[in-house]
């Protein structure tokens, strides 16, 4: 049995989908007999000129033994922790600074065109290149990931889906008149659109968000477009609720919105599916639609408000069709076997580097 | 560098595979043009996708900066218009100057938050001047407006392809990276390519059809054509060249007019229209707005010798009357159509269209523009290889600069440890030891 750091990058006063890859990933590794701890470093991402600093603070962190102990391997997940130095190093690829890579140029990245962050994007490009190339072992938690990772920084790696963090005890109970939205409250996760499409949507079925807001401003953006509508008896946000709760309000939503631009994985598009929900995703989500085929277990439509209420209608007004889209979903993930043995696969391919 | 003694072209452009790639204007051009640059430049084209595009060696444009690196480029090439496929471009254009064809330079579009927070301002100067300051990284610099104000500054060589969009350049810009030099013009009308088949198009026959490729929203004129239409005596058909995504729309408004003897062909492109143009007797290009021009479709009627409706406005008021029939705008606009499009039914004989076929030849004969371009190209290389050599250095001074700042933030508002028992290393020995080293090691230096 190995002694293992996974190497994790906490945005403080933040919970999203990389705290549960790496929480998850840890207990997955312990209950198979490994020794493992975290390192995490707190990332901030604001001034941009302080990222090559953040970098090399993980450049700097030794962790071929720690107290003592030497560390037989360590597993990276995001920018800027594969930059720490092993000689055993696996990355789980979760994204790179994205600002400088595929959001760059969009209103999602805050890289302008000053030669300074040029510089800075193109210096950033260049060593995480060099450090990715230093992995015994790169994966990508989908291929929207590897793909980025071999167009951009020229490296292949395997694609292995983080299965959903509850395993086997997603459910499925008959659906009650509500649209759940689940994720980050930022810009890029667009609740926006989906909050926009209410006013057209049949006007008993409700939208129950559940997360927290990461964005300055955004809660205020968000407030705005539901007193103009005059929808606040439809709208809840619950922000951060525990395992049961969550579970519980899978089980009875009639679909899923999840429709991020360009979205790395999305863990919510698989918990949805294992809850025989169907999932409301837009055509440029990215990740996402690796699992969400439209018409098949979701809907995939325009990134925009029109299109997004014609499918919430649609699924309301046919509530036989949102089943059969649930169920199909249930059933694609299962024949994927992500939920039954996705760790297997996963902890073969990050302890990999410990065979040779 | 030089690849067999060609210059190497950087060629950034929307292509015809990208999304909405069909019905944008670079699309078309790069289509037409590249074919001919290559054989004077050795081409790499650059764009928004990782696909490749015909038999060019093409890339990502975030990978043109690595390619440079390694082999560098002795000319950048930029198309922009106002679409959303071009925003790449736009962006890019500011990272590494080059020569850039604008099709339009009045955008509706105003881009990303990186361009509206745009410090192109502060950059052009500081090219000019050292001693300029970098722009304030706590201001936000406000560049929302319609004028492509920083794409025209930052060209280090500007064409246009209509006189409109350039007469606006030379009236609006006036922080730049170029200079006039010697009287050396750097900024040139470079006209829209056609296909030599177009002018091809035998104008034998007359069925008394009309042509029409605008989209179904005000400022294309669909209602006063209609509306002319409506009140014409003679006998017509209509063919109706339109998006897919605007079908319904368009058959509302014919419904609205009562127009009903039309063919409505769907995905409008310009390699659609010049299927259709054999068949068209008449062509109607009308646009009203600041926004926008005629495009490749204006154009491609010309060189087929059709007769052309156009508004007497904005990019198609620089035609010369002798061409096309303009109409001017306002009130009387739907009776002023209606005459000229009775007057040419009424004949009921093709048009000769020598007029028209002339002044495309001149204007728009893809042999000529792609002369044109390589020449202009080659012609001022020295002077945009002196733009990218300063711009180098400009580059290694912002590195510098950001090299600066990223040290001083790392020091900023570390409390002075000398004096405290907790004490045990200092900041400003830690960056020196433990953070610099690693900065050489990525050759994060200048």
């Amino acid at each position: 049995m190995a002694t293992i750091l996974v190497l994790g990058v906490k945005i403080p006063f933040t919970l999203g989908g990389q705290d549960v890859l790496v929480s998850s990933l840890c207990r997955e590794l312990r209950s198979r007999g490994h020794t493992v701890d975290t390192v995490e470093l707190p990332l901030s991402l604001l001034p941009k000129e302080g990222l090559l600093n953040q970098a090399a603070l993980w450049r700097t962190i030794n962790v071929t033994s720690c107290g003592g102990r030497a560390v037989d391997l360590v597993i990276a997940t995001k920018f800027p922790s594969y930059f720490a130095r092993h000689l055993r190093k696996s990355v789980w690829l979760v994204h790179q600074h994205r600002a400088a890579y595929d959001l760059y140029g969009t209103r999602y990245s805050d890289i302008s065109d000053d030669p300074r962050d040029e510089e800075l994007r193109r210096m950033l490009f260049a060593a995480d290149t060099k450090v990715l190339g230093e992995c015994a072992f790169v994966s990508g938690i989908s291929k929207n990931v590897t793909d980025r990772l071999a167009h951009y920084n020229g490296i292949s790696g395997e694609v292995l889906y983080p299965p959903p963090s509850m395993g086997n005890r997603y459910k499925c109970e008959p659906a009650e008149d509500y649209i759940l939205s689940v994720g980050r409250l930022c810009a890029i996760k667009r609740l926006d659109l989906m909050i926009k499409a209410l006013p057209v949507i049949h006007n008993f079925v409700k939208l129950k968000i559940v997360g927290a807001p990461d964005e300055p401003g955004i809660m205020d953006y968000y407030k705005n477009e539901i007193d103009k509508h005059h929808l606040w008896p439809r709208v809840e946000f619950l922000e951060r609720v525990d395992d049961e709760t969550l579970l519980r309000l899978y089980a009875r939503c009639l679909a899923v919105y999840y429709a991020p631009h360009n979205e790395d994985y999305g863990y919510v598009t698989l918990e949805a599916m294992a809850s025989h929900k169907p999932v409301i995703a837009a055509n440029d989500s990215g990740g996402v639609l690796e699992f969400v085929r439209t018409e098949e277990n979701g809907l995939v439509v325009a990134p925009d408000s029109n299109a997004i209420s014609a499918a919430v209608n649609r699924l309301v007004e046919n509530k036989e069709k949102a089943r059969e889209l649930g169920a199909n979903g249930r059933r694609a993930i299962d024949k994927l076997g992500i939920l039954e043995n996705g760790w297997d696969r996963v902890v073969k391919g990050l302890l990999s580097p410990l065979d040779s | 560098m030089k690849h067999d003694s060609k210059l190497r072209l950087a060629w950034f452009s929307p292509l015809p595979h990208d999304e909405g790639g069909a019905s944008c204007t670079s699309a078309y051009v790069s289509s037409l043009l590249l074919p001919f640059l290559a054989k004077h430049f050795a081409l790499e084209v650059f764009c928004n996708n990782f696909s490749s595009f015909a038999d060019y060696t093409t890339h990502h444009h975030l990978t043109a900066f690595q390619r440079h690196k390694d082999n560098p480029f002795d000319l950048f090439f930029y198309q922009l218009e106002d679409h959303i496929s071009s925003r790449f471009v736009r962006m890019y254009l500011g990272c590494m100057p080059g020569a850039v064809l604008f099709h339009d330079f009045i955008f509706c579009d105003h881009g990303p938050e990186p361009m509206l927070n745009s410090s192109w301002r502060e950059t052009v100067a500081r090219f000019h001047d050292e001693s300029h300051a970098w722009a304030s990284r706590e201001v936000r610099h406000q560049n929302a407006g319609a004028l492509a104000l920083r794409e025209g500054g930052l060209s280090a060589l500007a064409l246009f392809s209509n006189e409109r969009a350039h007469a606006e350049y030379k009236r609006s810009v006036e922080h730049s990276l170029i200079k006039p030099h010697n009287g050396d013009a750097m900024s040139f009308f470079l006209p829209l390519p056609v296909p030599e088949s177009c002018f091809d198009i035998d104008r034998g026959g007359f069925s008394a059809t009309l042509g029409y490729c605008g989209l179904p929203r005000i400022e294309y004129r669909a209602h006063k054509f209609f509306s002319a239409l409506k009140a014409l005596k003679e006998p017509y058909k209509l063919i109706w060249l339109i998006e897919e995504g605007d079908r319904q729309a368009c058959l509302e408004l014919l419904r609205e007019f009562g127009i009903s003897s039309v063919e409505l062909v769907a995905g409008r492109s310009a390699q659609k229209w010049q299927e259709i143009l054999p068949r068209i007797d008449i062509a109607v290009h009308t646009l009203f707005s600041v926004y926008g021009s005629p495009g490749p479709y204006l154009a491609m009627s010309l060189a087929s010798g059709a007769p052309c409706i156009v508004t007497n406005f904005g990019a198609t008021e620089y035609l010369p009357e002798s061409v096309v029939f303009k109409i001017e705008p306002g009130d009387t606009e739907s009776l002023q159509l209606c005459q000229v499009l009775q007057r040419l039914l009424a004949r009921g004989i093709a048009w000769e269209g020598d007029l028209q076929r002339e002044y495309a030849r001149e204007q728009h004969y893809l042999p000529g523009v792609a002369g044109q371009l390589v020449s202009v190209l080659k012609g001022r290389a020295g002077r945009l290889n002196s733009v990218m050599q300063r711009w180098k250095e400009l580059e290694r001074d912002a590195r510098r600069e950001l090299l600066r700042e990223s040290r001083e933030l790392f020091l900023k508002g570390e409390p002075d440890l000398g004096a405290s028992e907790c004490a045990f290393i200092e900041p400003k020995q830690f960056w020196a030891k433990s953070i610099e080293p690693i900065f050489e090691e990525f050759s994060w230096k200048v």
